[in-house]
């Protein structure tokens, strides 16, 4: 739920509808059910718990409401059941000990001494006037004034005189003035805690857990603490203005476990420019479409991209890439993909990673990109990009070449006039210029199956632990390569 | 993806099949499911309507491991000492209406009746519970620790554990879980198939 900025101005940064965190353990507390017949069991004769068959319940500690004896008669409208029930709560120990002249409790005192200095406020003169010291508010000044006008008598100028009273100060409870004394309750207390020890008083976190909290010393006396609202942070990407990461506040909903998954498993897709010079900043923040780095292509000129799939898993992946032949939507541009199906080496630990990166050019595998390294990156500029050949290889990534040729902006023009339906077809709108692939990636491999793992898969239903299985994911991504120059 | 899903270590020691088999006392009414995983050389008694759900390890290796009437053993949850015990008591024994949710780590001596012990949270060696405890999700209980009836355990230290009051003075609370175990017991009775000769014999 989320509630809007000038609601929270009003009504204060906690949840005003049903949401209670648990006293005990901060944790959501639930709204349960108790059934009627339940309630028989223990007090047939119970007329008030009759109809209150709700309360609230923690699912991590088991602290229950009942810990305060309040249910409820129905699942909605906590906060004012709660607020009613602990009303009735104070002022039946008020009425009990009245003559003991029992302490108000802090909403009380505060409500109070709220409407004592309104009252004096508007007794002390004019309100709208915050300059009580002005000329005008003096009483010889106001007696001059008076006078000039004249026409008044020495008592009702007395009672002018007297009616800007300055300002007091509260005195007694009536007013919201309370004095610390000693009462009975600090030998009450002391009882107590020597009754319950160390182990029955909350902790001050707990009783920092709410305001209706701040008075309680020992267990069960507790209220539930309305859930503090949050702010919903978003990160937007600088370029594009994209959301890119936002926190998700119901983590069992299904977009949440896709993304979970999409992060944990999908093999990351990078596109680059062969023949670029300025590498692409971020890849991940490319798969957008408006970026500002990338040269707008040239129509019908062949380019050649390093597509690079970096694996996610720690078990090697076999990737299938598929694309149709040209882009959909109203510039079609050819697509090849050199080497569509290929091998990915498993994933490891950032050490790994660390450490292959100063192995792996020295393995005789890549002489040729050691060399490359070595003499500068002219001569990989000069290699061949060659069908069914993998570009490049690393530990987790695996890198080919797409050849991409633009499609034209223009339609090529005709000798038959076009009719008014073929033009409006051919306008180009907003972004039909970026040249997007949509790639269709499938992913198979063998994982080994942990113990304690259930398989999902009817098939696998008689693998043991250690022993593998095959898995596999697919799934469409979208690559940008830029914008075709017009 | 600085971290890998499986340690080795685990993975390996769970892959090495154990040759022994314990000797398993179950009871008809009971349910041991065909990939629970049973092992060690003691004695492994559970005792009538206990489900012991697959992939739940019962390692009698270093004692005798007792489950009794009712309880519910979930899935990847450990019941059983993980080494040479420090003194000459090494049995578990846990009592009946007992639930041990999945992947919890059980090595106390003593469980009481009614006990749940909530998901992947730590009991360990030489714990006694008393009856109606509860431990709740990844909480730890430390070695050698007693907790008296109605415990309820779900932060660290003294201030981490509380008395339940409400289990304790309301019956109808009590009925009401014990109704629940009942409730659960039932559905997985439908589920879980049983295989408890694999285990007998
Ligand atoms: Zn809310
Ligand atoms: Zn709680």
């Amino acid at each position: 739920m989320s509630v809007t900025s000038s609601a929270v101005k009003g009504d204060g940064n906690r949840c005003s509808r049903s949401c209670y965190n648990c006293p005990s353990c901060t944790s959501p507390l639930q709204i349960t059910h108790v059934s009627h017949r339940d309630e028989g069991l223990l007090k047939p004769n119970d007329a008030a718990g009759d109809d209150e068959t709700y309360v609230l319940q923690c699912q991590f500690c088991d602290w229950s409401s009942l810990e305060i004896d309040v249910r409820f008669s129905k699942p909605t409208k906590i906060t004012e059941q709660l607020a009613k029930q602990q009303k009735t709560r104070t002022s039946s120990t008020h009425s009990t000990t009245a003559s003991n002249q029992k302490p108000l409790d802090h909403d009380e005192k505060f409500t109070n001494l709220v409407s004592f200095y309104k009252d004096q406020l508007n007794d002390s003169g004019d309100p709208q006037n915050p300059y009580s010291n002005s000329p005008h508010n003096s009483p010889a000044n106001l007696a001059r004034i008076m006078s000039l006008y004249g026409g008044l008598s020495y008592n009702a100028l007395k009672k002018t005189r007297e009616k800007p009273q300055p300002m007091r100060e509260a005195l007694g409870t009536p007013e919201g003035f309370v004095s610390f004394h000693a009462d009975r309750s600090d030998s009450e207390l002391i009882r107590r805690s020597q009754a319950s020890g160390w182990d029955g008083t909350i902790t001050s976190e707990q009783q920092d857990s709410a305001p209706s909290n701040y008075d309680s010393r020992f267990n069960g006396e507790l209220w539930p603490s309305a859930t503090q609202l949050r702010t919903k942070r978003a990160k937007r990407c600088k370029t594009c203005r994209h959301i890119i990461a936002r926190p998700e506040p119901n983590v069992g909903n299904m977009r949440y476990k896709i993304r979970l998954l999409a992060m944990n498993y999908i093999p990351r897709l990078m596109l680059k420019s062969l023949h670029s010079a300025t590498p692409l900043a971020n890849p991940a923040f490319l798969l957008k479409p408006g970026m500002p780095q990338a040269d707008d292509l040239q129509p019908h000129k062949a380019q050649q991209y390093i597509l690079t799939v970096k694996n996610a898993l720690f078990e090697t992946v076999k990737i299938s890439l598929a694309t149709p032949a040209t882009t959909p939507g109203k510039v079609a541009s050819r697509v090849t993909i050199l080497c569509p199906s290929f091998t990915v080496g498993p994933a490891g630990e950032v050490w790994d990673e660390a450490l292959s990166a100063s192995n792996e050019p020295n393995s005789d595998g890549d002489r040729k990109a050691a060399m490359a390294s070595l003499t500068g990156s002219s001569e990989s500029s000069e290699r061949q990009p060659e069908a069914g050949k993998i570009w490049e290889k690393t530990r987790n990534s695996t890198s080919i070449i797409v050849e991409i040729v633009p499609g034209a902006l223009q339609p090529p023009p005709s000798i038959v006039p076009k009719t008014e339906q073929q033009l409006t077809d051919e306008e180009l709108g907003e972004d039909d210029d970026v040249l997007e692939v949509p790639v269709y990636v499938r992913a198979e491999w063998e994982a080994e199956i942990k113990p304690g793992e259930t398989v999902q898969a009817k098939k696998d239903a008689n693998a043991m632990p250690g022993e593998k299985v095959s898995k596999e994911i697919g799934y469409w991504v979208v690559l940008a390569a830029g914008r075709i120059a017009g | 993806m600085t971290t890998k899903p499986d340690p080795p270590s685990t993975r390996q020691s769970s892959t090495v099949v154990p040759l022994v088999k314990p000797t398993c006392k179950i009871h008809p009414n009971a349910t041991v499911a065909d990939k629970a995983h049973l092992l060690g050389s003691h004695t492994i008694s559970i005792d009538s309507n206990t489900i012991i759900h697959p992939q739940a390890r019962l390692n009698a290796s270093h004692g005798n491991i007792s489950i009794g009437a009712g309880s519910i053993v979930a899935e990847k949850s450990v019941v059983g000492l993980s080494s040479e015990p420090d003194d000459e008591d090494s049995n578990i024994t846990i009592g009946s209406d007992v639930s041990i949710e999945s992947g919890a780590v059980i090595q106390a001596r003593k469980v009481g009746d009614n006990c749940t012990l909530g998901t992947n949270c730590k009991v360990g060696k030489g714990v006694v519970l008393g009856k109606w405890c509860t431990v709740a999700a990844l909480c730890e209980v430390g070695e050698g620790e007693v907790l008296e009836d109605y415990t309820v355990v779900f932060g660290e230290g003294r201030k981490g554990r509380r008395v339940d009051g409400v289990v304790r003075e309301r019956r109808e609370v009590r009925e009401v879980r014990r109704r629940g175990m009942e409730m659960e017991r039932e559905v997985l009775r439908g589920i879980v198939v049983d295989s408890k000769m694999k285990w007998m014999g």
